[in-house]
């Protein structure tokens, strides 16, 4: 417990089905990259652009059946996208500098000091003594933390680092290991990662991409959207839709076997409640350790004042970076430089990861596919409610071709509100909606930041990670059209569902 | 004191401040297979009558101006041999917007890349063709819409945009320069909303012959049968254990 390892060991391959698709997914990447590189070049698209979706498909498929580590994969994307000609070496390289690879590395020294100096095992077994009797308690229990985190941190990397040292030591309790994940395991991490991004969704200042989404709103719709009309339409999906997966989770995704349902440590939950006793009053080291993440966590709630404050925003990546010069302070730090267990293999992944997605946005594959994707459907013979649903499942699912919350908002939102004007729809009938669909990024580990932290575990593959996510979009987007032929129509966002367009 | 006032109430007279505003200018640059284009410019010019507007031309390196559909009363000047400008004067009958085509001839469209001097390295493949195009407005007169498109000749394509200025702002929908394409021909839009005096627009693209290479076939289907050979134990007759790599 007191040991936390983020091995480079490639998971072995569990079923025959996945050993198929290990074997079957090397040359299914390849046919698939072939079979784009040379397919008749769309009009609107550039050769970059084309070689770019070619490059990342295969990726893509790699990732998902695992032929080799995912890390491997991200070198060869790398290599692909320079030779194709589809990015030039600078900004392929360059993406290892980038603030989410920075934040991944500072975040594990972070949570290394919480490991070794036991705090991270005191505040988990604080809450499996309270709340984790059963393994549903538990997982509702973090369901609970991501609801309080979300409105007052709003980087999700930040939330995910902070609360990822008690996921691992709570999947430890519960049987779930790096070497030996269990179905309560996978709950736990994905059922947070679901937290993590959704319930970002509440609030307009969830993420800078609502507030960009926002902008567009006013000025391209000509609509104020308020922090209450966001709220309002955006707090009970997520809320919900977070609710139905905690129980899908465990009884229908990966339900957790019975004998899972408890405490696997020997002796039980009276043993983990002796263990918690026997810990005592909280050390000198722990001490230190709550005080240094106390600053982060400071710092990083109060970015909105930094300017004000000291004349320069201290950003998320710079105050875990702090924090990490003070962990590894010599004599009055926590942790020497041996003991933080930086994942290395995880950094080159996410960096092969967003080359492939900066590639997509850079090259305007991303929003030519998007563009054809809307214009080949013929949206005004169908009433509003059809309508409706088809632009939130693309802007649901579109995720899975981006990492980038930011970029997907730049452009889906303005597509949106233009084509919602060109229908005689009141553009907020679809943006605002859409807008709600931008922090639900949890179909793959490359969909995020938090989805990159969480997938170092070992915890789960990505086909699990692609189950569940696509399970928690499905039930949002569910749950959106609901909202639309009721809640959202009394509130005066949307029309009647069944109206034609003018 | 008397004269300042006198300054102010010229000034707000609607008659004596220019209205005059190019609604829209749209060029279309067809580009041969040689590299040479042939451009056709379209003005919606508003103003007040008899108004005498100088225009910036779309292109600078022009041969053979050809004015070519023109509103009745409208008269254009001819422009000099390496002009910039056209001089345009309004039909003097009437206040409604007018409009003007003209067609010439760009004789090089296209940079190719240059031979290196010996020891240095080649920046952009030899086949590769940079399109490179900048627009200023110099005049008083502002442009509502600009647009510059240009058409590719067949068996050609864009690589990539290289640049597109002024960058995109959070209001605008559109990216500064979109690709598309008719009749198998390749083109890309360059599009800017109201250029005052001294904005400027500019693209910069690479293109390439429409064509693949066969190497990434030849190399996919080796490696592919390759692994299918090589990594059979990946997937045993019977449900065993998995095996290691």
């Amino acid at each position: 417990m007191e040991k936390m390892t983020l091995s480079a060991r490639p998971r072995d391959a569990q079923s025959v089905t996945e050993r198929w698709m290990r074997y079957l997914g090397f040359p299914g990447g390849i046919a698939l990259f072939l079979l784009v590189l040379y397919l008749p070049p769309g009009m609107g698209l550039s050769a970059a652009a084309q070689s770019g979706t070619a490059c990342f498909l295969l990726a893509l498929v790699w990732w998902v059946t695992e032929p080799f580590p995912t890390y491997v994969t991200s070198l060869v994307l790398m290599f692909l996208l320079l030779v194709t000609r589809t990015s030039a070496a600078k900004p392929i390289m360059d993406v290892l500098g980038m603030e989410v690879i920075w934040l991944n590395l500072l975040a594990f020294i972070l949570a290394a000091m919480l490991v070794k100096t036991r705090l991270a095992k005191r505040m988990s077994l604080f809450l499996i003594v309270k709340f984790g009797r059963k393994a549903s308690w538990a997982l509702l229990a973090f369901v609970i933390i991501q609801l309080a985190l979300a409105p007052l941190i709003p980087a999700t990397a930040a939330r995910c680092v902070m609360t990822l040292p008690l996921m691992i030591v709570v999947a430890n309790i519960y049987g779930s290991t790096e070497a030996h994940p269990n179905s309560f395991g996978k709950n736990l991490f994905l059922l947070n990662l679901a937290g993590i991004s959704v319930l970002s969704s509440i609030s307009m200042t969830g993420s800078s991409a609502n507030l960009i989404a926002v902008g567009f709103i006013q000025s391209m719709g000509g609509h104020r959207i308020y922090y209450m009309d966001w709220m309002r339409a955006g707090a009970p999906i997520a809320i919900v839709t977070m609710i139905i997966m905690w129980f899908l989770g465990r009884k229908v995704i990966f339900p957790i076997p019975h004998a899972d349902q408890v405490p696997s440590v020997e002796g039980g939950l009276p043993l983990i409640e002796a263990q918690y006793a026997a810990m005592g009053r909280l050390s000198f080291q722990e001490k230190k350790a709550l005080v240094i993440f106390t600053l982060v966590l400071f710092l990083w709630m109060t970015d909105i004042f930094h300017m004000r404050w000291f004349g320069v925003e201290i950003s998320a990546p710079f105050a875990a970076l702090l924090g990490a010069v003070i962990v590894l302070f010599p004599r009055w730090g926590v942790l020497q430089w041996q003991e933080a267990d930086i994942p290395w293999h995880l950094l080159i992944f996410s960096a092969g990861a967003y080359a492939g997605g900066l590639a997509l946005d850079d090259t305007g594959a991303a929003e030519w596919g998007v563009r054809m994707l809307f214009g080949g459907m013929n949206l005004k013979v169908i009433p509003f409610g059809a309508a409706f649903t088809i632009v939130m499942a693309v802007m649901m699912y579109s995720h899975l071709l981006t990492t980038s919350k930011t970029v997907r908002t730049i452009i889906m939102i303005p597509i949106i509100i233009s084509m919602s004007k060109a229908l005689g729809w009141d553009p907020v009938s679809l943006a605002l909606p859409a807008a709600l669909c931008i922090d639900w990024v949890v179909g793959l580990p490359i969909s995020g930041k938090p989805n990159v932290i969480l997938f170092s575990t070992n915890q789960y593959s990505v086909i699990d990670n692609f189950k569940y996510g696509m399970t928690t979009c499905t039930v949002g987007l569910v749950l959106l059209v609901l909202s639309a032929a009721t809640w959202f129509h009394w509130l005066g966002i949307t029309p009647s569902f069944w109206a034609m367009p003018k | 004191m008397r004269k300042t006032l006198a300054l102010a109430l010229l000034a707000s007279l609607p008659g004596l401040a220019s209205a005059a505003e190019i609604r829209e200018y749209a060029t279309r640059l067809d580009v041969d297979t040689g590299g040479a284009g042939r451009a056709t410019s379209t003005l919606v010019i508003a103003g007040d009558p008899s108004e005498t507007l100088v225009v910036p031309l779309a292109h600078g390196a022009w041969t053979n101006f050809r004015p070519s559909e023109a509103t009745d009363g409208l008269r254009l000047e001819p422009p000099k041999e390496k002009a910039t400008t056209i001089r345009v004067a309004l039909p003097p009958t009437t206040s409604l917007a007018s409009r003007l085509v003209f067609t010439f001839d760009v004789p090089q469209v296209f940079a190719t890349a240059q031979d290196p001097a010996a020891g240095a390295k080649l920046t952009m493949p030899r086949e590769s063709r940079i399109l490179r195009y900048a627009f200023v407005n110099s005049q008083e007169t502002p442009i509502k819409d600009f647009r510059m498109l240009v058409a590719l000749p067949e068996g050609t394509r864009f690589q990539a945009i290289r640049e597109q200025l002024p960058k995109q702002t959070k209001s605008e929908a559109e990216p500064r320069v979109r690709l598309g394409g008719e009749a198998g021909r390749q083109n890309a839009l360059l599009r800017l909303a109201n250029l005052g005096q001294g904005d400027d627009t500019s693209m910069q693209l690479e293109v390439v012959p429409n064509h693949r290479s066969p190497l990434w076939l030849v190399a996919g289907l080796i490696l592919s049968v390759l692994y299918l050979i090589k990594f059979r134990d990946l997937v045993p007759a019977s449900d065993g254990p998995a095996q290691p790599r």
